[in-house]
């Protein structure tokens, strides 16, 4: 049952202590603001398990919200460590079970959407988040990946992705800048070679009008 | 150092930049040309949720307000209260102070130290140590119990099932016809079966033999007292079969008297000679030695009366002659041996 007054109005101490007591339009509340992070941050490392992992975070923090204690980001941080526990503990499973199930629109997806040379990169703006998580993340290490989703994805500082990841925050300022040294390598080469391409596409289209 | 790697060197030490990078604001002028491209994912990345994304949200609500309103089950309590109660166990140990016991642990680290002991818990270990010993000793009762009536069931099962059938399935005995004791003197003692050798060796000729039944049952033949009570019946038969009996004796020699003194002189073994006819009779020449030579008394004395009847002139002075070699007592010994020698495979002459 919702409230009266609208939800973006209440503060969310508010909305955690209705969602402890079992409050199905806060619980609504919480998952509706947490679960695209939340999601988008477990299919960009298990894209098969995503939503099973996502809904055992959820049950876990409803089993244990009447002892959380904190703010907005304290809830920020403990919902995204409890889905990193749940990721490597499938993580473990997986590797005891030597398989791995992967969609195949995920395997074609970097095919259908590479980089080089392809116009639509103009409007990547029009790009789904996850596919956007996807091309940022293809290279980087797991590590990288994971540090920079937490940035990005989970809107943490550095701080909190070091609390996350159990490393120090110099650590993460460093893995942070070799994704970013990654991906600078692999986004200036695509644009060396898109701009050789539209210069040569360019000289062409001269040569042509040169030529009549 | 170029200014690309400078810029991405920023991203490191500064941290304000470092934020302006990741959120795909960093001032596009300074910003190399591929950053471009990394901010429009950057800026793609935070996008609002769609639709496929809060798929299942109802199932993933009502899941969650189950799990706060619901109290737990009884498999999620399983071993809550053990798990408590060692708890609280390990905490009082910790608490309590060690004993005197665990005086010279104290060197040790607490982890390696004894676990200290609770008031009275020597107290309970008796306890435990007698219930212990009591259930041991009723273990091993009930197994001895167990074994031996096992073992009665057994050998009772082995005497009902083999022993009795094989006593009951013998063949009887052929019974022996009686012979005179006159034809029947020399093959007497070879038809004794088993126990002529025992016979013949010990002389037993003048030994009363006892009558068995060889319809008796075994348990009489095996027992002691039956034995001697059916010496004493043989011992007790009625003097009437003398006569019958006898005829051999009463034939022998009429001109001695000394032979007929010595047929009553043994009359407890004579009472046998029914079972063993011949066996009794005394050679004529020992009488006749102890006898008084008649021609010295011829002279001096008138002639001598007619001869008693040898019934009435059984003298007991004879009889204990005669008595000598064999003895009540040492027959009766001989007997006794020679019819448990011989009681078994002995036919009974008398039917």
């Amino acid at each position: 049952m919702l409230p009266a007054q609208p939800i973006r109005d209440l503060s969310f101490p508010a909305v955690l202590c209705a969602a402890g007591n079992g409050e199905h339009w806060a619980l609504t509340e919480l998952f509706r603001a947490y679960q695209p992070p939340l999601l988008r941050y477990l299919r960009a490392q298990e894209p098969g398990m995503a939503d099973d992992l996502a809904g055992e975070v959820w049950v876990a923090v409803a089993q244990q919200l009447a002892r959380f204690e904190g703010d907005e980001g304290g809830f920020r941080s403990w919902l995204f460590t409890i889905g990193r526990c749940r990721l490597i503990e499938h993580r473990r499973r997986s590797a005891r079970r030597r398989t791995d199930p992967m969609p195949h629109d995920r395997l074609d997806g970097a095919v259908e959407h590479g980089f080089g040379g392809d116009p639509s990169w103009l409007v990547l703006d029009q790009l789904a988040a996850q596919e956007a998580i996807d091309m940022l993340v293809a290279d980087l290490s797991p590590e990288q990946a994971e540090a920079v989703l937490l940035r990005v994805v989970g809107g943490f500082a550095v701080p909190e992705v070091a609390q996350i990841m159990e490393r120090s925050p110099g650590a993460v300022r460093v893995m942070c800048h070799r994704a970013l040294r990654r991906l600078a390598t692999r986004f200036g080469d695509e644009a060396t070679e898109g701009d050789q391409a539209r210069e040569a596409d360019e000289a062409t289209e001269t040569e042509g009008v040169l030529a009549e | 150092m170029t200014p690309d790697d400078l810029w991405i060197e920023m991203e490191r030490f500064d941290g304000a930049h470092a934020d302006r990078v990741w959120d795909g604001s960093a001032a596009t002028e300074d910003a190399p040309a591929w950053y471009g491209r990394v901010a429009t994912l950057l800026r793609a990345a935070p996008a609002p949720a769609t639709a496929e994304e809060l798929t299942g949200e109802s199932e993933i609500v009502a899941r969650m307000q189950a799990a706060i309103l619901e109290p737990a089950t009884d498999d999620d309590l399983a071993g809550e209260s053990d798990i408590v109660s060692r708890m609280q166990a390990t905490i009082l140990d910790l608490a309590l102070p060690a004993d005197g016991d665990d005086a010279g642990d104290t060197h040790c680290p607490r982890h390696l130290r004894a676990a200290p002991s609770a008031p009275g818990a020597r107290r309970r270990q008796g306890i435990r140590l007698v219930r212990r010993m009591v259930a041991v000793k009723a273990t091993a009762i009930t197994t001895v119990v167990a074994v031996g009536v096992t073992a009665a069931a057994a050998t009772t099962g082995i005497v009902a099932t083999v022993v009795m059938p094989a006593l009951s399935d013998r063949p009887p005995r052929e019974t022996a016809e009686y012979k005179p004791p006159a034809a029947a003197e020399s093959e007497s003692s070879t038809d004794r079966s088993g126990d002529t050798d025992r016979g013949a060796s010990e002389g037993t000729g003048d030994e009363p033999v006892v009558a068995m039944d060889p319809d008796e049952p075994l348990v009489c033949m095996l027992d002691m007292d039956c034995l001697l009570h059916e010496v004493d019946v043989a011992a007790a038969a009625p003097s009437a079969a003398l006569p019958s009996t006898t005829p051999s004796t009463t034939e022998a020699p009429p001109a001695t008297p000394s032979t007929t003194e010595a047929q009553p002189a043994t009359p407890s073994t004579t009472e046998a000679q029914p079972a063993t006819t011949t066996t009794t009779a005394p050679p004529p020449p020992t009488t006749t030695t102890t006898a008084p030579p008649p021609p010295t008394t011829t002279t001096t004395a008138p002639p001598p009366p007619p001869p008693p009847p040898p019934a009435e002139k059984a003298a007991p002075a004879p009889a204990e002659t005669m008595s000598a070699p064999t003895g009540d007592a040492g027959s009766a010994t001989g007997v006794t041996l020679a019819a448990a020698g011989g009681t078994g495979s002995e036919p009974s002459p008398t039917g």
